[in-house]
C-alpha cells in the first residue's frame, strides 16, 4: 500500500510545477488588487481624449494678456503656468477609480518646495521635488489634481532619478518626505508625511495637545507654555523662478517638519498667523493603501475646517458704523489681493491686527497703535492701499521687532519704524513702475542721492534687498537723517543709529517676491 | 599740381565739417559735473556715487528747496493714463529707442504742486548714456505739457511741493506698452 502512495518522479515534476503556478498566481493576485492593467495610450485614445476635452474646458487657457492670477484669491494660477502632457498618460484603475497619470509638460521647468514661514527657510531642495497629474473618473465625473512629492535629502542621497520611482500607485519602499494633492489650480487639497516608507502618525500626546487649544489661535510665535508653531508653505517655481506661495498647515509644539511627529489634525477651526482661511489640512492617517502607492487625495480625512476669512472676522472699535466697516473690509480685500509684497504682509499681519478704529481728527490718513495694536483709519472712505499697506507693515514690524514697536513711542528708533516702512513704500513704488503695474509715488526723501540708493540696493529694481553693504546701511542712515529733516514731526534725536532694518528684510526674507 | 591743390582743399573742407559734426555732437553728450546748454536751457549735471548722472535743469533748485509738507504723507498718486508714452514719442524715434533700450529705463523724479502739475524734473541717467542734452530738454518741455498727476487732496493740503518717483522703460515705450 505504502508503495502505491508513492508518487514516481514525472508526478512529483508535475505536482511541483503546479504549485509553483498556483503560487505565482497568488502572489500577482495579491499584488493586483486595486491596481489594473497599466496602459500607455496616445492622445487619439477615446479615454484621453475625453480626459483632454473635459480638462480643457473646465481649466481653459487664458488669452494672453489676461492675468495669470485668479480673482478670488489672487494667487498664481497653477493651471496657466503647467499644463499636462497628453502624449505620455498613463491609464490604470484604482480604488475603483479610473486612473489617468500624466507628467507635466516639459515646455517649462516647475519645481517646488517646503516653506517654514516662520523663520523664512526653504527646507526641502527644490530639485528633489517632482509634481505630475492624476485625473480621477468615477464612472460620471472626472476630478484632476497637481500631485507633488518633495523628498528628504535622506531619501534622495544624491540620487534625484530615485524621484521617478513614485507615482500614484507605486511608492518607494523606503521614501521619505512629503505627498501633497493640490486642485489644478494650485489650491492645496491633501498631503501625508512619509518616513522610511511610512505615513507619520501624530502621536496621542500631540494630540492632546491639540485638544486642549481646541479654539486657541496658532501664531507663528510661542502659543501659550511650551507651544511653538509654524506655517509651512509650498513654494512654486517656474523656470527657477518663485511664482506663488500656498499655505499648507501649521504644526504645533513637537510636531512640523522633521520633528518627529508629523503635520498634526486639529479637532476645531485654527488659524494660521496669517489668518488664512486654510487650517491645519494634514489629515489623520487615511486608510490602509493598497500596499504600493499613496493615498487617495480624499476620501475620509474630514481634516480640512473652513473658518471664515480673515477679512469677515475682523474687529471694529466702538463707533465704527457698518458702512465705515464695509469700507474697510472692501480696503482690506484689496489689499489682500494686490501686488506680491502686499499680499505677503496681509497673511503675516492680519492676525495681529487687534481692531480697525476710525478717528477723523487724525493728522495723517492712518496709523497704528502699538500698544492696541489697533489701526486707526481717518476717513474709511478715502483710504488708499498704500496706506493700509503702511500700517500692516508697521503691525510687521511690531510683531518681528525684539521686544515690539511700542518701546519706541516717542524715544529714538521711532524715526528708523517710520523710515523703514517709507522706504519698502518707495521700493515697492520703483518696482511698479518698472514693471508697468503703477503710476508712479511721492519720494520720502527728496535729497538727490535717494533714487541712486534705491536703485542700489535693489540692483536697478529687479529684486528686493535682503541685506545692505556696510556702504549702503551708512547711506541708509544718512538719507534716514535726511528724512527726519525734510518730514516735519521728526527729530534727530528720534533716531537710533543702531536699529537696522530688520523688519525689511524678515518681510522680504518669508515672501517669494522677487520683484 | 593745380588738380591736387583741389583735391588738398576738398579734404581739407571735409574735414573741417567732421571736426565741427563731432565738436556739435560731443556738446550734446552728458558728462557729470558741467552745465551743458542745450537749446534754449542749461542743464546741470551732477555724479552719483555709482557714476551715474543726476541731470536737471540749473535753474530747478527743488532738491535745495525746504517744503512745506512732508511728502512721506502722500500714499496715493495717479498718472495720466498714456500722457508719459506719449511724451517720449515725440522726443525719440523708433530707431533712437532701439539705441536706448540697452540703458533699460531712465529714472526721474517730477516736482508737482499740489494740483499735480509738473514744475520741474530731474534725470537719473546711466553714465555713458546716449541720451543728449537736446533731447532732455524736449523730453522736459513734454511732460511738462502733456502729464499732469492726480493727487490726494487731503493729502497735500497746505503743502506746495513733491517728489514724484518715475521710471520709463525704454523697451515699454518701443512696444507702446507704457501706460
Amino acid at each position: 500500500m505504502k508503495k502505491n502512495l508513492r508518487f514516481n518522479n514525472k508526478q512529483q515534476l508535475f505536482a511541483r510545477l503546479c504549485f509553483l503556478v498556483a503560487l505565482i498566481a497568488v502572489v500577482f493576485q495579491n499584488c493586483k488588487k486595486d491596481t489594473h492593467v497599466i496602459q500607455q495610450l496616445s492622445v487619439t485614445n477615446p479615454q484621453i481624449a475625453a480626459a483632454k476635452s473635459w480638462y480643457e474646458k473646465t481649466y481653459p487657457v487664458k488669452s494672453l494678456g489676461q492675468s495669470l492670477r485668479t480673482s478670488s484669491t489672487g494667487q498664481t494660477d497653477l493651471s496657466q503656468v503647467i499644463k499636462p502632457d497628453w502624449q505620455h498618460a498613463t491609464v490604470y484603475e484604482r480604488f475603483n477609480q479610473q486612473v489617468l497619470e500624466l507628467p507635466l509638460d516639459p515646455s517649462v521647468k516647475f519645481s517646488s518646495a517646503l516653506k517654514n514661514m516662520t523663520e523664512g527657510k526653504l527646507v526641502s531642495n527644490r530639485d528633489y521635488s517632482r509634481s505630475w497629474y492624476i485625473m480621477l473618473n468615477d464612472g460620471t465625473t472626472y476630478t484632476a489634481y497637481v500631485m507633488t512629492i518633495i523628498a528628504d535629502s535622506s531619501y534622495v542621497n544624491n540620487n534625484p532619478d530615485k524621484l521617478s520611482r513614485n507615482t500614484y500607485n507605486q511608492r518607494d519602499a523606503d521614501f521619505s518626505g512629503q505627498v501633497l494633492y493640490f486642485t489644478p489650480q494650485g489650491r492645496y487639497v491633501s498631503g501625508w508625511q512619509y518616513k522610511n516608507g511610512r505615513i507619520i502618525t501624530p502621536q496621542a500626546k500631540q494630540q492632546e495637545t491639540v485638544a486642549q487649544n481646541t479654539g486657541s489661535k496658532k501664531t507663528a510665535s510661542y502659543n501659550g507654555e511650551n507651544e511653538y508653531c509654524t506655517d509651512w508653505y509650498w513654494v512654486t517655481y517656474l523656470n527657477g523662478e518663485a511664482i506663488d506661495y500656498e499655505y499648507l498647515y501649521t504644526s504645533c509644539s513637537s510636531g512640523g517638519y522633521g520633528g518627529g511627529g508629523g503635520p498634526q489634525c486639529p479637532t476645531s477651526p485654527n488659524t494660521n498667523s496669517g489668518g488664512r482661511q486654510a487650517v491645519n489640512n494634514m489629515p489623520p492617517p487615511p486608510p490602509p493603501d493598497d500596499g504600493g502607492g499613496f493615498p487617495p487625495p480624499t476620501g475620509g480625512s474630514g481634516c480640512t475646517v473652513t473658518t471664515p476669512p480673515i477679512v469677515d472676522t475682523a474687529k471694529f472699535c466702538d463707533g465704527v458704523s457698518p458702512e465705515q466697516q464695509q469700507a474697510i473690509k472692501n480696503d482690506l480685500n484689496t489689499l489682500k489681493d494686490a501686488d506680491c509684497l502686499s499680499k505677503v504682509l496681509f497673511e503675516t499681519s492680519a492676525s495681529s491686527i487687534a481692531s480697525y478704529c476710525v478717528n477723523s481728527s487724525l493728522s495723517v490718513q492712518a496709523g497704528y497703535n502699538p500698544v492696541t495694536k489697533s489701526v486707526i483709519i481717518k476717513d474709511p472712505s478715502t483710504l488708499s492701499t498704500a496706506n493700509l499697506q503702511e500700517e500692516f507693515f508697521h503691525a510687521y514690524q511690531d510683531k518681528v521687532m525684539p521686544g515690539g514697536t511700542a518701546q519706541y513711542l516717542g524715544a529714538p528708533g521711532s524715526a528708523n519704524i517710520e523710515f523703514e516702512a517709507k522706504v519698502i513704500r518707495d521700493i515697492s513704488t520703483y518696482m511698479g513702475l518698472f514693471d508697468g503695474t503703477g503710476s508712479g509715488g511721492a519720494l520720502s526723501v527728496k535729497d538727490a542721492d535717494y533714487e541712486p540708493w534705491l536703485a542700489d540696493i535693489t540692483n536697478n529694481y529687479t529684486q528686493y534687498p535682503t541685506s545692505f553693504t556696510a556702504s549702503q546701511q551708512n547711506k541708509y542712515f544718512d538719507l534716514m537723517s535726511k528724512f527726519v529733516s525734510e518730514n516735519p514731526g521728526y527729530s534727530t534725536n528720534l533716531i537710533n543709529n543702531t536699529l537696522n532694518p530688520t523688519a525689511l528684510f524678515s518681510l522680504i526674507n518669508i515672501s517669494p517676491c522677487t520683484h | 599740381m593745380y588738380p591736387l591743390k583741389i583735391d588738398m582743399k576738398k579734404k581739407f573742407i571735409i574735414l573741417m565739417i567732421l571736426i565741427t559734426y563731432s565738436t556739435i555732437s560731443f556738446a550734446q553728450r552728458l558728462k557729470p559735473n558741467e552745465v551743458i546748454k542745450a537749446k534754449t536751457i542749461s542743464f546741470r549735471s551732477n555724479q552719483d556715487r555709482y557714476g551715474n548722472l543726476i541731470v536737471f535743469d540749473s535753474k530747478n533748485d527743488y532738491f535745495s528747496k525746504k517744503s512745506k509738507t512732508a511728502s512721506a504723507n502722500i500714499s496715493t498718486v495717479k498718472r495720466k493714463e498714456k500722457a508719459m508714452l506719449t511724451s517720449f514719442l515725440q522726443v525719440f524715434s523708433n530707431e533712437r529707442l532701439s539705441q536706448l533700450v540697452p540703458e533699460r529705463y531712465l529714472s526721474m523724479v517730477c516736482f508737482v504742486d499740489t494740483s499735480g502739475k509738473v514744475l520741474a524734473i530731474t534725470f537719473y541717467l546711466k553714465k555713458n548714456t546716449l541720451v543728449t542734452a537736446q533731447e532732455l530738454e524736449e523730453l522736459q518741455q513734454s511732460i511738462k505739457t502733456n502729464v499732469s498727476f492726480r493727487l490726494n487732496p487731503e493729502e497735500t493740503k497746505g503743502g506746495d511741493f513733491f517728489p514724484i518717483a518715475q521710471i520709463v522703460v525704454y523697451d515699454q515705450v518701443l512696444k507702446r506698452t507704457l501706460k
